[in-house]
């Protein structure tokens, strides 16, 4: 099983196995978010995964890596723009795109490059209402 | 010293509010006592102190009112023993997504969730509740929806 909770009395005995291949490539995530002024967040709701994001043109930008589901060994990179006006959410997504473990950072890197570029672009007209 | 001092003065209001509940009606009893003697801008003062009283029991009432409506947790169905921080509440008493699609792009559910449950939360009393804020988009998903996390 490539994701196996293990679930013990005490909530700090989870062992996150499907996290593995996104610790391999952390510290270059790391860095990429600090040569980028990004914000980097991990594991949200206890699932591998890591989020770069930021703003500009007053439009919050995020870029995410996360395992497809339990026992895979793939992850998918995605990206949006979004704002919030009111109670409603404004956003444009990038549909998600496939990588399969071992991560190989060369090619991740260049399509964060290429999300970030795309995002950077997202200007506020091209924004769509949320479902 | 400033967080005490918010404190006691809250629970002073609190309590003036209550008081003020058995006063209510009797600015506008002296109200017509002053209409009577001519006074109007006393009768109009004391109509004023009893919008002001009627304003305090209402907020009393609001605030006891909205803490006591439910915490929503969605889950795997199925998955009885699923267990999260991360808790929702709509605006009324029922839960405010439909459980399924609606649930899991509102509140950005990891892959393992698909929100296809739903169930009452209530929090631990005195643990500290952080929110309400907006969900931020997760896999795939837009968010949007309120969540609080227990902490």
């Amino acid at each position: 099983m490539y994701l196996n909770k293990e679930l013990s009395k005490s909530k700090k005995n989870i062992f996150l196995i499907g996290e593995q291949p996104l610790l391999d490539i952390d510290d270059k995530i790391k860095s990429y978010a600090k040569r980028n002024k990004m914000k980097l967040s991990k594991n949200y709701q206890d699932w591998p995964e890591r989020s770069l994001s930021w703003k500009n043109n007053k439009i919050s930008k995020t870029i995410q890596i996360y395992l497809e589901k339990e026992n895979s060994n793939k992850f998918l990179i995605w990206g949006c723009a979004y704002k919030d006006k009111l109670s409603s959410r404004y956003w444009w997504k990038k549909e998600p795109i496939t990588f399969e473990a071992p991560l190989d950072w060369k090619q991740i890197e260049s399509l964060f490059n290429l999300l970030k570029k795309t995002l950077d672009n997202i200007e506020e007209s091209q924004l769509k209402l949320e479902r | 010293m400033w967080i005490w001092n918010a404190f006691v003065y809250t629970l002073a209001d609190i309590l003036r509010g209550f008081s003020d509940l058995f006063r209510l009606g009797e600015g506008l009893a002296k109200a017509e006592q002053y209409w009577n003697q001519r006074d109007y801008w006393m009768a109009i003062a004391s109509i004023c102190q009893d919008i002001s009283r009627a304003a305090s029991i209402f907020a009393i009432v609001f605030s006891i009112a909205q803490s006591t409506r439910p915490f929503y947790q969605y889950y795997p169905a199925g998955n009885e023993s699923y267990s999260s921080k991360f808790i929702t509440r709509g605006n009324g008493w029922s839960p405010p997504y439909t459980t399924g699609t609606q649930a899991a792009e509102k509140l950005s559910l990891p892959p393992y969730n698909p929100g296809t449950a739903v169930r009452v939360i209530k929090p631990k009393s005195f643990r500290f509740l952080k929110g309400p804020s907006r969900v931020k988009p997760k896999f795939g998903h837009s968010g949007g929806g309120i969540q609080y996390v227990s902490q």
